[in-house]
């Protein structure tokens, strides 16, 4: 008796499972597989099939790691919202993935594929070549419009 | 269009867009009463003064690109990005010695295409028309798009009915004013957006513990405090010299330079480039506040607007949503006005009707402001990329055009070959670097190349110019 009440109990506890697997959808990012970036920012969308048919728009949440098997990650966002704008990384390979979140039941969806953004910033040196290209130009610039001024009011 | 959490109620949202609908249309009437011949329409009569000059160079210079874009710097390229938006006032301050200028060589002039069409001959007026007309029409699609972000971010209201009102609104009572009632509203509107920049800069600094937010950024986003951020460090002179571009060659900034007062020129640029130069400094703050406030942000752009209703509330977004509309207002009606002033009098009256009438060309202005917000309506429809991205595509363009200007005003010596190959290789080039370096990089490298290739023809040259070929205008 015992023993088919456990049983019972299990066969429950499955089906349930069962259902919330169904009821939440995996999430897809827009991006691509495999962003690279040269300036450290980049936005990240997402979404999941059937979206016009719910009749609440579903919570995510979004993590970062800093290793494709998110070993360790990091908390970035939950919410309604089918989008974030991240910004400031420093560089290296960044893993992000995202799920179906229903925090009233506590209950969360499969997480979806994971993306990767490669953070590589251009060189100081081409940086700070352009900065000095400028300021020259700046300086140039400034020249132009004193000297003619002072050559005009001369005339004048 | 990604869901972002509003803060105003759409309601609320409809009243405040309707209310201040009613009153810019209503106030374009009743300035477009003084609007009497095309000297009015055009030109304000040519007798405005130090302060309706000093408003109007500054509200029409506070636009989406400052309220807005500001801040998207700020969280794209970090305490830099916010330094490099404030350098846009140069070109303020460089225009305010070339108003004095513009006035004096041509008293009679209309547009902007005027003066390179007699310095320069028709080969570089066409080239300079066509960089000038698009630059103006992808600034009017970046402010159409922001109205409709704006709205859609702070109240919900939808994208495309948001984007369509705004426009609606600006085109009706500049149509019925002409750069008067544009002027006119300027002046309300740089008031108006003054005092709410006070009021959103107290209110960020009592609710906002500094510290906290430099430990935030330092944890989250290191690279945006980083002073070696090379993407910012790039962005410091493109921003500059887009600036310069912008302010020397558009339409927008010469058309006022005609309208203001003899004399007084110089000053209202001067003095507006003073009262502009906090601006984006205080906007671009508030978006480096986005992670303290765990505030989510899903499109750059939005994070301006965003940001200060969520640190004001409710009551504070009302402030916010009527400072956000005027910036763009004051800016969109600008354009219309001086892109509209430089379709008229250099194409449809210089190539197509010489011989055209006052009446005539009145009704082919409001034609032409009106056909120009169609066309601007439809490119925003599909919101094809973000606010910068669009606006620093024009950058290179823009950039090319600055030695041009300033060399054709003082140097008797620059040539017509310099101008035409300065805009060609700086925009091509500079366009190269925007795809291939980045959008940051664009102008910096379309300004280079313009400068070099017009000091070296003008070295070359032998001859000078007449000066008084100019009064023809």
């Amino acid at each position: 008796m015992k023993h088919s009440y456990y049983i019972l109990v299990f066969i429950i506890i499955f089906l349930v499972n069962a259902g919330i697997a169904d009821e939440m959808p995996q999430p897809f990012f827009d991006n691509a597989a495999e962003i690279t970036t040269r300036s450290g920012y980049q936005r990240l969308s997402w979404g999941v099939d059937g979206m016009a048919q719910m009749s609440e728009p579903p919570k995510f949440e979004l993590q970062q790691s800093l290793s494709p098997q998110f070993a360790s990650s990091a908390h970035i966002y939950s919410g309604a919202d089918r989008a974030t704008f991240l910004s400031g990384l420093k560089d290296g390979d960044y893993y992000y993935r995202v799920r179906v979140i229903d925090p009233q039941n506590n209950t969360m969806g499969p997480w979806s594929e994971s993306i990767s953004i490669k953070v590589r910033h251009h060189s100081l040196t081409l940086a700070f070549t352009l900065f000095a290209i400028g300021a020259v130009i700046l300086l140039f610039t400034v020249l132009i419009v004193v000297k003619g001024v002072r050559n005009t009011q001369i005339e004048n | 269009m990604d869901h972002q959490s509003e803060i105003l109620s759409p309601e609320v949202g409809w009243i405040l867009l309707g209310l201040l609908s009613l009153l810019w249309i209503g106030l374009g009437f009743y300035w477009g009463k003084k609007a009497k011949g095309m000297d009015g329409f055009m030109l304000a009569g040519r007798n405005v003064g130090l302060a309706f000059g000093t408003a109007t160079a500054m509200a029409t210079w506070v636009t989406s690109n400052t309220t807005m874009l500001a801040p998207q710097f700020a969280l794209e390229l970090g305490i830099w990005g916010m330094l490099a938006y404030s350098t846009a006032a140069v070109g303020l301050f460089l225009f305010a010695p070339l108003a004095k200028r513009i006035k004096q060589i041509m008293p009679t002039g209309y547009t902007s295409g005027d003066f390179i069409r007699l310095r320069y001959g028709s080969k570089a007026w066409y080239l300079f028309l066509i960089i000038s007309i698009f630059y103006g029409f992808t600034w009017l699609i970046s402010m159409g798009m922001a109205g409709g972000i704006l709205m859609n971010a702070l109240a919900g209201i939808p994208y495309t009915l948001g984007m369509t009102i705004i426009l609606f609104v600006c085109i009706v009572y500049t149509v019925f004013g002409g750069l008067y009632a544009v002027i006119g509203t300027d002046f309300i509107q740089s008031l108006i957006i003054m005092i709410g920049i006070v009021v959103v800069g107290g209110a960020v600094l009592y609710s906002i513990d500094l510290d906290q937010v430099y430990n935030d950024l330092s944890t989250d986003k290191p690279m945006l405090i980083d002073m070696l951020l090379p993407a910012s460090i790039m962005a410091i002179f493109n921003n500059l010299l887009f600036g310069i571009g912008e302010v020397f060659h558009s339409n927008v900034w010469w058309s006022r330079a005609f309208a203001i007062r003899e004399g007084i020129g110089q000053k209202a640029f001067t003095l507006a480039g003073f009262f502009w130069l906090p601006v984006p400094i205080a906007a671009g703050f508030i978006a480096l506040t986005s992670g303290t406030l765990g505030v989510n942000i899903t499109s750059p752009d939005m994070v301006g607007p965003l940001m200060a209703g969520n640190i004001l509330g409710k009551s504070g977004s009302i402030i916010v949503f009527i400072v956000f509309f005027c910036s763009l207002a004051s800016s969109i009606d600008s354009l219309l006005a001086a892109t509209s002033d430089l379709i008229v009098e250099d194409i449809y009256k210089r190539m197509i009707n010489p011989k055209v009438g006052e009446k005539t060309l009145r009704r082919a202005s409001v034609i032409i402001i009106v056909g120009l917000g169609l066309l601007a309506w439809m490119v925003c429809l599909p919101r094809i990329g973000t606010l910068a991205s669009v606006l620093f595509f024009a950058g290179p363009l823009v950039a090319s055009t600055i030695y041009p200007i300033v060399t054709g005003l003082f140097w008797p010596k620059a040539t017509a070959k310099g101008a035409i190959w300065a805009m060609l290789g700086g925009s091509v080039i500079g366009l190269i670097a925007y795809f291939f370096l980045g959008w940051y990089t664009g102008s910096l490298i379309g300004a280079a190349v313009s400068i070099i290739v017009t000091t070296v023809f003008a070295r070359m040259n032998d001859t000078q110019f007449d000066w008084n070929q100019l009064k023809d205008a």
